[in-house]
């Protein structure tokens, strides 16, 4: 299994990806604790239209540590090809396959890698969100990042349920017919995407689909995110689990 | 073993854990800032200190060339393995703080029924509905959000305590391993974390009473680090631990305690007896183990 993983690990430049990672990490935590938003250099307050004193250093590492839970989630997406694309490319799982490996073995390896960097990723989001929020000024900001340190967890367990759907597909299909199948679905959801923008309310979007709005529901719905909070690991875990059964299962048919 | 070399490696351990982690605690005092209760502001800045031990760990391994291998002797102890039934540490990780902070707060209230409150969980702000799944919550969400704590573990049981362990034998390496875990604490300590400042012989019994805790915590952390051979189960119960995974603490308000419990201090005296009871049976079956299997 360590080998499996290693070959993963090799096939998305992982040891560039950890340099930059821990790099960025570093510089992020050194320029926070460089330029503390709890400093209160006059120069940097501004007054908000709610008449909140702002610290405007803040609001730069909000949007960096926002940016960067974004990237790590589209990269981590985008691993759960690229680990299939290698083996379809250099014809390694009928070798695999013929080696004395557990019969699961190979497909385990692709859930456990993308499962540790799932892991990996949400704790390197929330140390950046950490960080950002330890030395922040209280007050709106703060608050914002609270919410992307309660927002982390869910936001990641989507990606795992992202990649247990996708799994499945790009093990038995190969990457070319699931990538088309994958592009097809998004095509179909930014078609109605475009639709909506075009014929839809789109002052509906401005009042509804802002920062303040949001904050406001996850203020009143603070239940409905707890629960969530509480049940959604357990759940995304086992249909996780449930993919890899799947998976297993068209593999033994394959064979 | 080269015993110079060893504690050549365990001083500059420590120096980085505590030098690193001080820096950022140091910050947080010299700006004027207090615990002045629980937020997550405050919950930040100790998950950032938190973070060092493992920081030190990784850069005295670099410093001294002592190798960042994941598994086996003299690793960094990283590796999951759950055979040989170590998924049993695991297990044990996650359910036993639920266990001792239950018996905990049962013998505060039968010490000071008073404290007895129906109503507390409203006071600190936990829907009724979700009362009963706070002990589910503290278990799931330290298991997955395990990260701060793996800071911690990742140094002073990934760490600090082979290396101990190695130089002075498994008792005294608990002793003298919790002691400098709890004096890590102090500077927090000495802002209020954990206990206040409102308590007799502030700050130094606070610094006492974390020195005697973390003695326990770290003799039970060491037992399934030892056994498991991987600091994720000390750090999902580190995490698990930190989570206050309780329902009798959501009925329990301390601020209204008589006699002995009216400083919220002198309860952690009752949290010592179970948490005493457990680290006493981990502590013999430690010393059990051979010393090498570190």
């Amino acid at each position: 299994m360590a080998g499996l993983l290693y070959k993963d690990f090799v096939s998305v430049s992982g040891k560039k990806i950890v340099t930059i990672l821990t790099f960025l990490t570093i510089l992020f935590i050194a320029l926070r604790m460089a330029f503390p938003g709890t400093a209160d250099h006059a120069i940097f307050l501004v007054e908000s239209e709610e008449g909140e004193i702002i610290n405007v250093l803040d609001t730069f590492f909000v949007a960096g540590a926002y940016l960067f839970l974004v990237s790590v989630c589209l990269l981590l997406n985008g691993w759960v090809g690229k680990i299939v694309e290698g083996d379809d490319k250099n014809k390694v799982r009928g070798y695999l396959r013929a080696l004395p490996l557990e019969k699961n073995a190979y497909i385990a390896s692709k859930y456990v890698f993308i499962g540790i960097c799932a892991y990996v990723f949400m704790s390197i989001a929330f140390s950046w969100g950490v960080a950002a929020n330890a030395l922040c000024r209280e007050g709106i900001l703060s608050e914002v990042l609270s919410m992307l340190n309660a927002l982390v967890p869910s936001v990641i367990y989507v990606v795992l349920l992202s990649a247990a759907i996708e799994l499945p597909l790009f093990l038995t299909m190969g990457k070319g017919r699931a990538m088309l199948i994958k592009t097809a679905i998004w095509l179909v959801i930014a078609f109605l995407a475009i639709g909506f923008l075009f014929f839809g309310d789109l002052v509906w979007i401005e009042q509804h689909l802002n920062i303040s709005v949001f904050l406001k529901w996850y203020q009143n719905h603070l239940f409905a995110v707890s629960l969530l909070n509480i049940l959604f690991p357990v759940i995304t875990l086992l249909l996780y689990y449930l993919s890899y059964r799947i998976s297993c299962h068209f593999a033994d048919r394959e064979l | 073993m080269n015993r110079k070399l060893e504690i050549k490696r365990l001083f500059i351990y420590l120096a980085l854990s505590f030098g690193l982690t001080w820096i950022i605690f140091f910050v947080f005092i010299l700006t004027g800032h207090k615990w002045d209760g629980s937020n997550p502001r405050l919950e930040s800045f100790s998950a950032l200190g938190m973070l060092m031990p493992f920081l030190a760990h990784v850069l005295t391994r670099w410093i001294t060339k002592e190798g960042f291998a994941m598994t086996g002797k003299d690793s960094m102890m990283l590796g999951i393995s759950l055979k040989n039934k170590k998924w049993v540490y695991y297990v044990f990780a996650m359910l036993i703080p639920w266990v001792y902070f239950e018996i905990w707060h049962a013998l505060a209230l039968l010490v000071s029924p008073e404290m007895f409150d129906p109503q507390y969980y409203k006071v600190i702000g936990i829907e009724k509905n979700l009362v009963w799944l706070m002990p589910l919550n503290g278990i799931v969400t330290g298991s997955v959000i395990s990260f701060a704590a793996l800071g911690e573990e990742g140094g002073w049981r990934g760490y600090m305590m082979p290396k101990l362990i190695k130089l002075v034998g498994t008792p005294k390496a608990v002793l003298i391993g919790g002691v400098l875990w709890g004096l890590w604490h102090a500077p927090l300590t000495c802002v209020g974390h954990n206990f206040g400042t409102d308590y007799p012989g502030f700050p130094y019994l606070g610094i006492v009473v974390m020195c005697i805790d973390c003695i326990l915590m770290g003799i039970m952390l060491t037992y399934i680090t030892v056994k498991s051979g991987s600091i994720w189960p000390a750090a999902i119960m580190h995490a698990v631990n930190n989570a206050n995974p309780s329902i009798l603490a959501l009925f329990t308000n301390t601020e209204k305690g008589t006699g002995i419990l009216a400083n919220p201090i002198f309860g952690y005296f009752l949290y010592f007896i179970p948490t005493g009871v457990i680290a006493g049976i981990c502590f013999v079956l430690l010393c059990k183990e051979r010393k090498t299997e570190l």
